[in-house]
Formats: structure tokens, sequence, C-alpha cells
């Protein structure tokens, strides 16, 4: 099998990944095809490059287990996925993120500097890694000419590198023209290569099977199954130490689980498969398990064949890289070693395509984009579609990023592992994980905390791992490595700070996110965010708060022509893209954009996004701001907006306050209003037994003053009486009238009170007195006693005489006819008390009608004498006048034991 | 944190200290288990235990109610 076999098999490869790619391009229904979440685990698989293929064996040849880390560290993470690329991938599709520069910037306020400063750091970090990959293609060409020409295993590869590096280097252009073609198709806002995707799948696939295949015929066909491998690795003294895992080796063990971790997380191609590309979030549950399973399957092997290999090679000089492609080759099979080849270049080229096409992304929309703005005149004359120029860009990029791996493998890579010039790589990636993971879930995480974090981490990065590469190659005094940068001893590259004992990946992982982390957080501490960082942050950290909401959470409140919007979408995404986009607008939001002359914030900001899709989070935010009126919102402003918030907040909770009490007082005004209810009763029965009691005077008067005038001639006799009876009842009438006027003005307050000193005995003694002609006529026995000492009160003279009055006059009227009993006594009851009762020995009150008497035209019914004279009024009266004094009025009886009304006054004292 | 993420964070931590030193460092001597060396068979058991868990918790149904962000209709 000569070489032109294999050029012809790997360039028949690269037609095949070509087709597959076109294929799924042009399928009309794509959906079904690429939306699946084992499409979606094979194209994470990319993670698995050339450094997998060939360089894990490459690996283990020196530290067996030590090749591990880089796997295990991505699936301790697994667990994780769910968590935090759920909420990657939904604020990406949420703001069409195009890049992890893209993110980075979009969190710290759309910053055009952080986006660019990460796309410089991803570029130069990943440059040797790419190189990596062109140099396993060269590598194996390499291997695979020295084979053909002498058909045996070769010493000495590099006599004939020149030639196959110029195969190498046609195989650099065919995929810089892959790239070109499936990369870089259009400027899609949803930056979505399901071609792409597809072949990437594939290759996982092509790798995989090869590997496996390698694997299975050394340990069953060269070997007797692994046992049989094992046990002769054992006893040969170069192979047993690596079947254990060395005690030392734990700090970079360590250290690589976390660069692995972190490198499958935000290596550029990696957050371009897993969060750009991504179609639906659900997919990340099933690669949860599926791609941990992937890497699990292609490094069963490893181990095996590096034991293999170097039993087999013992005495050759054959680099451990080789052994996957040479096992086969020295072996003579020469189809599986087809097959190995095939697998490498699929290794190698899925990770430079998709690479590229994630650098090319992140340049162009980072770097050239945001620098050509601000030199675009925004003539409007000059109407050319600008979409043109952005693929233009990032087609040029890709080839540059490959010609600069390209000569960086001539020059610099040609000699070292595979594995350490990738380590390189994660090590910068690395640095990016502080401020992206921080930034999702930690709000106060500011633009300037992540520039000085970032810029201190990359700082560390280069001096402790890409300078001394230079001085190792000459290009600076190696003297740095004894003696120190500028011969500060402390400034030792592999011994900073006279740290040491470290491996050189660990020792610069350590320092650089030691600084990166500690300065990102003072600084995100002490520096206050601009709003739209503000803004910004808020929507990353709480994305679920944002998910169905439009752009009713901006703060900003934007203004643009709508003219200007379109020329915009126009311009960037060309004609029919944006006229297509617009009219999704205007479906969705069932509105006509064209009857708009002017934007509101939603437009504006769904042009945003499309643009961001395009261009980038912070490219779009420039193209907005150039035709956007926006209200230049300061720190001022902003603080008064979350004033506001403050303030509707603690007006919320006075709303709540004053509800309750609003509560209470209605409960309060229910209650008064069943009072009120209840006098308005009482008055209306009041008002029927006033018109009642007035009737019946009123008729008698009427019926004898009619008599009297109809019958003149009356005898005298009978024309005095009726005139008497006329005269009582007016009398009556004027008590009721009088009683009514009292009732009022003691309810209304409007007693003309007159307070003054009084003597009691002296009052009760006047009122006696009046009585005594009454107690004479109706044969009324009387007894009177007053206090022996005087005693002052304090009252209304004539009020009280009323009240005593109105008890005697009851007395008289209840009392028995025959052997009537009246006693009027004064008694001293306490220090500060006197009473004066009034007691007949009349039939009584029964007990249950003793409260009764004291209520307004309440008269006690004797079924025996029919309704009793007065208004039923008097009582009323007496206790209200008696009440007025602070005193008490009260009625003492048995029935058919007679009646004591007690009257019950403070005295006074001076 | 709904009780699923913590058993995902929980996961997490475990299979790290489960596959890190000094844990690992148990495997420093040589043993053989069933004609494997220890360290290579205890690293991919752990490794599948992992694989299996997860596969249980995603399986069980994980409440992954997402929906792409919609747009408000007016």
């Amino acid at each position: 099998m000569g070489l032109s076999t294999f050029v012809v098999a790997s360039l028949v490869y690269i037609l095949i990944l070509f087709f597959i790619a076109f294929y799924t391009d042009s399928r009309t229904v794509k959906s079904s095809w690429v939306n699946n979440p084992y499409v979606y685990s094979l194209s994470l698989a990319v993670f698995c490059t050339a450094w997998t293929f060939y360089g894990s064996v490459g690996k283990a040849a020196k530290s067996g287990m030590g090749f591990l880390p880089i796997y295990l560290g991505p699936t301790m993470l697994a667990p994780l996925w769910i968590i935090i690329f759920r909420k990657m991938i939904l604020i990406s599709k949420a703001q069409r993120i195009t890049s992890i520069a893209d993110f980075i910037s979009s969190r710290y306020g759309k910053s055009t500097f952080l986006g660019s400063l990460v796309t410089i750091v991803a570029f130069l970090g990943i440059i040797p890694y790419i190189s990596l990959q062109l140099k396993a293609i060269a590598d194996s060409f390499d291997l695979l000419a020295t084979f053909s020409i002498n058909q045996t295993s070769v010493s000495n590869p590099t006599e004939v590198s020149s030639v196959f590096y110029n195969t190498a280097f046609y195989i650099t252009i065919v995929l810089a023209l892959f790239t070109i073609l499936f990369g870089t198709r259009n400027v899609d806002p949803n930056e979505r290569h399901e071609g792409l995707v597809t072949a990437v799948a594939f290759e996982s696939i092509i790798k995989l099977v090869a590997f496996l295949g390698v694997g299975i015929f050394v340990t069953y066909f060269l070997y007797d199954g692994f046992n049989d491998i094992f046990s002769k690795a054992a006893l040969n003294p170069k192979t047993a130490p690596l079947l254990f895992l060395p005690e030392s080796s734990a700090s970079e063990w360590f250290w690589l689980t976390i660069l692995s971790m972190c490198a499958f997380m935000f290596l550029p191609r990696q957050f371009h498969i897993a969060i750009v590309e991504n179609i639906n979030p659900n997919h990340v549950t099933k690669a949860m398990w599926l791609f941990p399973l992937y890497m699990l399957i292609i490094n069963i092997f490893v181990l095996p064949v590096t034991l293999a290999g170097i039993m087999q090679f013992e005495n050759m000089n054959i680099r451990a890289d080789n052994f996957v492609l040479e096992l086969p080759l020295a072996n003579g099979q020469n189809l599986l070693g087809l097959l190995v080849f095939i697998g490498g270049l699929s290794a190698a080229t899925s990770m430079v395509i998709v690479e590229t096409t994630a650098l090319s992304i992140m340049v162009s929309n980072h770097l050239v984009i945001p620098f050509l703005l601000t030199n675009l005149t925004k003539d409007k004359s000059e109407a050319k579609d600008i979409s043109q120029r952005v693929i233009l860009v990032r087609r040029i990029t890709i080839l540059i990023i490959l010609l600069i791996a390209f000569a960086y493998v001539r020059t610099i890579a040609t000699n070292r592992e595979l594995v350490s010039i990738g380590l390189v790589s994660f090590a910068a990636v690395t640095q990016f994980a502080p401020i992206l993971l921080a930034g999702l879930f930690w709000k106060g995480a500011t633009k300037a905390g992540a520039i000085s974090g970032l810029f201190a981490g990359f700082f560390i990065w280069a001096i402790t791992l890409t300078v001394p590469t230079l001085a190792e190659y000459g290009l600076l005094s190696k003297s740095i490595f004894t003696e120190g940068y500028f011969g500060v001893s402390w400034l030792k590259p592999y011994e900073l700070l006279g740290l040491s004992g470290f491996d050189q990946i660990s020792h610069s992982a350590f320092w650089s996110l030691l600084f990166n982390t500690s300065i990102f957080f003072v600084v995100s501490l002490y520096k206050s965010p601009t709003p739209s960082e503000i803004t910004q942050a808020d929507y990353f950290v709480n994305i679920y708060k944002y998910m169905n909401m439009g752009s009713e959470f901006e703060v900003l409140k934007r203004q643009a022509k709508m003219d200007d919007l379109r020329f915009l979408l126009k311009r960037f995404l060309g004609e029919d893209r944006a006229h297509i986009l617009l009219r999704i607008y205007e479906e969705e939001n069932n509105i006509n954009l064209d009857k708009i002359t002017i934007a509101n914030a939603d437009v504006i900001a769904y042009a945003e996004t499309q643009l961001a899709g395009a261009l980038g989070g912070s490219s779009a935010k420039i193209l907005i701001g150039s035709v956007v009126k926006e209200d230049p919102i300061s720190l001022d402003e902003m603080l008064h907006v979350l004033d506001q918030t403050q303030e509707i907040i603690v007006t919320n909770r006075e709303l709540e306050r004053k509800s309750k009490e609003l509560q209470e007082t209605t409960e309060q005004l229910q209650h008064a209003n069943e009072q009120l209810k209840e006098l308005d009763r009482l008055k209306a029965d009041f008002v029927t037994t006033v018109t009642h009691e007035l009737r019946t005077p009123m008729t008698s008067i009427k019926a004898l003053s009619k008599i009297l005038l109809d019958n003149k001639d009356l005898p005298k006799e009978q024309h005095d009486e009726f005139l008497n009876i006329v005269v009582l009842e007016t009398e009556r009438i004027t008590r009721l009238i009088n009683q009514v006027l009292d009732i009022e003005k003691l309810q209304s307050n409007a007693f003309d009170w007159r307070f003054e000193r009084l003597n009691i005995n002296r009052l009760v003694d006047r009122v006696q007195k009046g009585f005594l002609p009454v107690f004479e006529e109706r044969e009324i026995e009387f007894e009177m006693k007053f206090l022996e000492t005087d005693v002052t009160i304090y009252g209304d003279s004539d009020r009280l005489t009323q009240v005593i009055v109105n008890l005697i006059a009851n007395a008289v009227k209840f009392t028995n006819t025959e052997g009537g009993y009246i006693a009027l006594i004064i008694e001293r009851l306490n220090e500060g008390t006197i009473a004066i009762k009034v007691i007949d020995n009349g039939k009584g009150i029964p007990v249950e009608k003793q409260s009764m008497i004291f209520e307004r035209f309440t008269q006690i019914d004797d079924p025996t004498e029919g309704k009793p004279t007065g208004s039923g009024l008097g009582l009323f009266i007496s206790r209200s006048i008696v009440e007025h004094h602070k005193g008490k009025l009260y009625v003492e009886s048995m029935p058919d034991m007679g009646a004591t009304f007690v009257i019950e006054l403070p005295v006074y004292m001076d | 944190m709904t009780r699923k993420t913590g058993k995902f964070i929980a996961l997490f931590i475990l299979s790290a200290i489960f596959l890190n030193y000094p844990i690992l460092g148990i495997f420093s001597k040589p043993h053989w288990i069933g004609g494997f060396p220890a360290p290579a068979i205890y690293l991919f058991v752990v490794w599948l235990l992992v694989i299996i868990a997860i596969f249980f918790m995603v399986r069980t149904g994980y409440p992954l109610s997402i929906k792409p962000p919609k747009k408000k209709k007016n």
C-alpha cells in the first residue's frame, strides 16, 4: 500500500465530509435530522481531538493512568451541566449569543473591550492547540511516507518531512476550504451550521470506531486479551510502573481535572457546539451520560495499546504518540492502518473545523467589526449589503488562523508532545472560568472586575507557560529559568514567588487562577457597575425571571426611526433576510411596521438581538446605538429607578398597614351603623309612642270641646266637669311635651345645667313640704328621715327636685289606696355617697321589669287596673339627670312588698 | 435550590472526591483485581457508576420545563 493510497483516502474522506455537510444543509426539512440528543452528544465529542487519538497513548507511555484526568474532569462536571449549560443555553438563545467572547462581553454590559480581550486570549491560547492537530496530521503523513519507502518501521522520520509537511499544508488548505464553505455560509442570526455539526458527529463515530479497531486488534490479536497484556507488562521493567498510580502526582492529577472541566465548557469550539449550535436545551440531559460514556469507551484501550507499543518497539526510537498508527502497520495490517489514519484525521479535522469557525466568529465580531463600525460612515447612499463584508472577514480570518497554526507547527512545536501543547490551551481558556461562572450566578460581578481578573490571569499564564517556550527555542535568554525574569530570583517562570515542587501546568494554573479570581472579586466589590451592566447582570443571573417577557423589563427606554432600523438590518443581514425577520416580527406581534415611523423599545430590542446573532452583542450595541436616541441614563437616574423601587416597596408596606387599619375602621363603622340602626328604630318607636300619647288626650279634648260646642244648654255641673277634664288633659299634653323636650335636650346635651353646692337636707325638705297636702288628702302615712349632719352635694337644684318629685308622685300613684305608706329617707352610704330613698308599700315591681321601667315609654301594665296614667318618660328622664350628676338611680322591689327607689349621689368634697 | 438540583451537585462533589487524590493514593501500591491493575479497574468502575447514576437521575424525570423564550403576543 503506497503513500498515494493514503493521500487519496484522506481526500476521499474529506470529500465524504463535504457531501454530508452539503447534504444536511441542502435538506429542506432540517429539524428532524440534527435535532436529536444523539447528534448533539456525538458533536460534543469534538472534545476528543488528535490529542486524544494519538496523544493519550503518548501521555500514558510517560505516566500510566495520568492521561485520564483530561476525561475524568468533564465526567465529574457532567452532573452540573443541567445547572450550568441549561442556564447558558437559555441566555444565549434569548440574547442570540454567538460565541464565548460574546457571552462574556454581553454579561458585562455588552462591553466591546472585554469581548476583544476574550477573543485575544482565546486566539493566542488556541493557536498552539490547532497547530497540534495539524502536527498530528503531518506526523501521520510523515510516518506513512517513511513506512512506504522502507516497508518497515523507520527510526528517523525527519529526512522526508519537508515533502510531507507540504502534504499537510495542502490538507490545511482543504480544511480551510471546508470551514469556509460550511462554517461561514452566511451571516445567520442563529449562527447555526447544521451541515457542519452533522459532519462533526460523523467524525466522532469514525474516530471511535478507528480507535476501538486498533485497541481490539492489539488486545485480542497481538495479545491474548487484557490479562495477557497486563501480566506481560508487569514483568517488563519499562512498563510495570505504568500499571499503578504514582504517589506524587496528586497535584498534577487535581489540576488536570480542573483544567479539563474548564476546557470542556470554555474552549471556543466546545462553547460553540454545546451552547451556540444547541437546538433544544432538553438534549443536554441525554448528553449528560452519553458523552461521558463515549469518553469511557474511547479510553478503554489506551493503556493496553500503550503497554503493547512499549513492549513491541522496545529498542526502537519510536515516539509513543505514534504507537496507535505504528502498531497495525508494523504488524502488516495496512487496512487497519488506513482506518487508524482516517480516524486520526477525523479527530484532527473536526477540531480544526469547529475551532476555526468559532474563532473566526469571535475575531470578526469582536475585533474587526467594532473597528470597522467606528470608521463606518452613516451615509445611506452606500447602502451596499455589509453582510458580505462580514463573511469575507470571517473567511480571511479562518485562512489566517490556519496559516499561523501551520507556521507554528513548522517553527516551534515540532518536537513537543501533543499533550503538553494542548494543556497550554486548556490553561488559557481556564482563565474564563471565574468571570463566566461567577457572572452566571453572582450579580455583583462587574466589568471592571472581569477585565482586571482576566488580564491578571492571562498575564500569569503568559509568563509561566508561553514566554518560557520562547526561551526554550532561543528567542529569549535561557537565564530566566535559573535567575528569573529580569534577574529577579522570585520571578522564575516555573517557580513563581519561590513556589516549587509543582509541574509546569499545575504551577501556572494555580497562580493564574489565584490572581485571576482574587483580583476579579476584589475589583468587582470595590468598583460599582454602570447601568447597562446592571441590566445585563440581572438578565444573566435571573434568566428564568425574564424568560417569558418581551422588552418590557428594559430600563433604557429607547426610540429610533423605523427607517434607520430597517436600513441597519438590510445592510448587515442582507435585504431578503431583513425583510423576512421584520415580517416575522409583524406576525408575532400583530402589527404593521410600515405604518410606524418611530420604533419603540421592543422593536429596537428585536433588531438588536437579530444583529447580535450575526455580529455579536457588542457590535450590535454599537450599531443600534448609532441610530437610537437613548436618553443617556446616568448612574444617578439608575439609582433613582432603584430608589423608586425601594419606595414602592415601602409604599406597599404602608398600604398593607393602611388596609389593615381600614378593615378595623370598617368593622367599627359597621358596629356604629348597627347602633345607629338600633337608635333609629328606637326613635321611630319613640315617635310612634309620643304620637299615641298625644293622641289620647287630644281625642278626649276634641270630643269634650265638641260636646260643649254642640250642646250649649248642658247643665252647668256637667259643663264644668267637661271643662275640668279638658284642662287636665291639656296639662297632661303640656307635661308630655315638656318631657319630650327634656329628653331631646338631654340627648343633645342642650340642657341648661346650673350646678351649685346644695344642702341635701334642705333640698329634700323643700320637696316633701310640697307633697304634705297630697298625703293628707289621700290619707297616706308619710315618714321623713333627714341626715343628722348637713351634707353638701354639687348639683342642679331644679333638676334634682324634678327627680324627687317624680319619684314621690309615682309612689303616691302606686301606693296602696287603703293604708298607703310612703317614706322618704336620706342616708349616708359611705364617706363619698349619700342615698335618697323613696319607699312605698304598693304592689311592687316584678324583678324582670325592674330594669325596663327606666326605659322610655315603659309602663307597667296591670291587667286588673288597666293602663296607668303618665307618659312613661319620667323615670327615663330622672335616671338621665341622676347619671348626669355622676349618681345612680335604681329600684329595689319585690311583688306585693312595695318598692324602694334609690337615688345615689356623690358627696361634694372641697 | 430544588431537591433534584441538590442531588446533581452532590453527585458532582462525590465523583470529584472519588476520582481524585488522596483516595487514589490507595492505589500507589501494586494491587491486582481479577488480572487487572487495581487503579485501572477502580477508575473505570467509578467512572461507569457516575454515568449510570446520571442516567437514572435524568431518566426519572428532571423537571426540564424549558420553553424557548417567547415573545409576548399582543
